[in-house]
């Protein structure tokens, strides 16, 4: 924060390039009214409720991009040296708060989205809104934990973390129906992308899902994201057992 | 000459050394790939119709070619010139007895030809196998597009050139970088076709340099240029080429005579 002007600046400049993201949703709503059945409206809560989660993972897990530099440079010695757990060590090491400014966009596609759907906001409804954005950002945090523990194993590899974690992102911007049958089978069941935000969307905006998947699934984001915490927290330590230190 | 092949050779047989890098990040590309394209599927079944020349088959099309682009014009994270500027190293490499814009140009074409054979290629042929892809039969087409390729890479260059000399009087490089990048590949056509914008604005956007690097390479593999057009599209891409080369040698001129007053 030593950089006032600096740093105001950029929150700034990634608030309104963020924009240009959405800029693709908005030429393909210049063409047809509805996409694979949802309006403009619909999408940008999905939009809105993707980017905002993202981007809060992001803030968090800014430094796991520095981990194969850690492992590599052998300065994870220090993070095992300190009587603190080390996914916390490496996820506080660096906090990029300036990834403010795209929440702030995110946030606004979100209210936009918010104000051109008819949703009657009932307490069930809002617990349901506030436990899928909470949801999605531990989705989010761990599929960056554990696609990031990859480092230990192979460094050149660390590429493929950014399938899940950016591809993520990009994938939980639209409708999880317009993806072809076994993506939405990986989506709903191993990689569980869906319950970012499209289940819970099914009951918060009141739509069918086309492919029909069980009802039940709108209800059960915290829950999975709670399995989701697990599992990235097992990969980790796993992977972590790997570490060799650097040589000589 | 000898020594721009030479140098591009090495371009090339340094990125090939990361093996398992190429495999993880064909798959990344192939993944976005996926991504993109039911986007464009559930555009094309709601509208029943092209946008201008394009037909849904083009648009899957595209959008494994553009993955195959992304990482042979390298549109993010290249600030090899710029950390030699911070470091101090680029006051050494100007003194070297070649061309210093002709030196990392060579380089660079090494680099985005192993990008384009082992990054370009096989995701293409992964999306491919899942989905329906125009393939150019005509073999001038192919000559036309590996000629745009190049075309592109020097246009991505020349930019990508510019942006690094910034250092010379910003501190911030990897900001206007930032930027830089998510400017490019919104009025590249690489987000979404040029060709889908609303009428004005896909006339403005057509005018800029940016279309050279995905729009235009795109349209010759596709074939919606033909004849007298493929050589058009090929002047267009060259004139934007040899432009910002320029520019960006006035650009390194003046930063290297301010070099030279800061060394003292």
């Amino acid at each position: 924060m030593q950089y006032r002007l600096s740093f105001a600046l950029q929150v700034v400049g990634t608030f309104f390039l963020s924009f240009l993201d959405f800029v693709a949703i908005l030429v393909i709503f210049h063409h047809l009214p509805h996409l694979a059945g949802w309006s403009i409206g619909e999408i940008a809560f999905l939009y809105g409720s993707a980017a905002v989660t993202f981007k809060l993972s992001d803030i968090f897990m800014t430094n796991m991009d520095r981990l194969p530099v850690l492992i590599r440079g052998g300065s994870f010695d220090q993070v095992l040296t300190r009587p603190l757990g080390t996914l916390g060590q490496v996820m506080t090491g660096d906090i990029d708060i300036r990834h403010v400014g795209s929440i702030g966009q995110g946030a606004l596609v979100l209210s936009i989205g918010i104000s051109r759907v008819q949703v009657d906001w009932s307490p069930q409804k809002i617990l349901v809104f506030a436990s899928m954005l909470v949801g999605a950002v531990l989705i989010f945090c761990s599929l960056y934990v554990a696609t990031n523990a990859i480092a230990f194993w192979t460094m050149d590899a660390r590429e493929v973390a950014n399938s899940f974690t950016y591809g993520g992102n990009a994938m939980t911007q639209y409708p999880l129906h317009i993806y072809g049958v076994w993506m939405r089978r990986i989506f709903s069941y191993v990689i569980p992308l869906g319950f970012v935000n499209y289940f819970p969307s099914l009951y918060l905006l009141g739509r069918e899902d086309p492919a029909g998947s069980p009802h039940i699934l709108r209800f059960v984001s915290p829950a999975v994201a709670a399995g989701m915490c697990v599992i990235a927290g097992t990969i980790w330590r796993q992977a972590v057992r790997r570490y060799r230190s650097s040589g000589s | 000459m000898r020594l721009w092949w030479e140098v591009a050779r090495r371009g090339f047989r340094r990125y090939a050394t990361y093996r398992w890098a190429t495999v993880a990040g064909v798959f990344t590309n192939s993944v976005f790939g996926f991504i993109r394209v039911y986007v464009y599927i559930a555009l094309f079944a709601g509208l029943g119709d092209r946008i201008g020349m394009w037909d849904l088959k083009d648009t899957l099309t595209y959008t494994f070619v553009s993955q195959a682009l992304l990482m042979p014009l390298y549109l993010w994270g290249w600030q090899e010139i710029a950390e030699t500027v911070y470091s101090g190293q680029v006051a050494t490499d100007l003194y070297r007895p070649f061309d210093y814009q002709l030196y990392w140009l060579s380089q660079d074409l090494g680099r985005a030809t192993y990008h384009g054979l082992m990054r370009g290629i096989p995701p293409f042929i992964v999306g491919a196998i899942f989905f329906d892809l125009r393939l150019p039969m005509d073999p001038i087409t192919w000559v036309a597009f590996i000629a745009s390729f190049y075309l592109a890479v020097i246009v991505s260059f020349a930019m990508r050139f510019m942006v690094n000399l910034s250092a010379f009087w910003i501190l911030n490089e990897r900001g206007v970088h930032s930027i830089a990048a998510s400017a490019w590949t919104l009025l590249s056509g690489f987000t979404i076709p040029i060709a889908f914008y609303p009428d004005t604005l896909r006339g403005i956007v057509r005018t800029l340099p940016f279309v050279a690097m995905f729009e235009l390479p795109v349209e010759i593999f596709l074939e919606h240029a033909q004849g007298a057009d493929i050589l058009a599209t090929l002047a267009i891409q060259a004139g934007w080429g040899a432009l910002l080369l320029l520019a960006g040698r006035f650009m390194l001129n003046a930063g290297a005579r301010k070099l030279v007053v800061q060394g003292g």
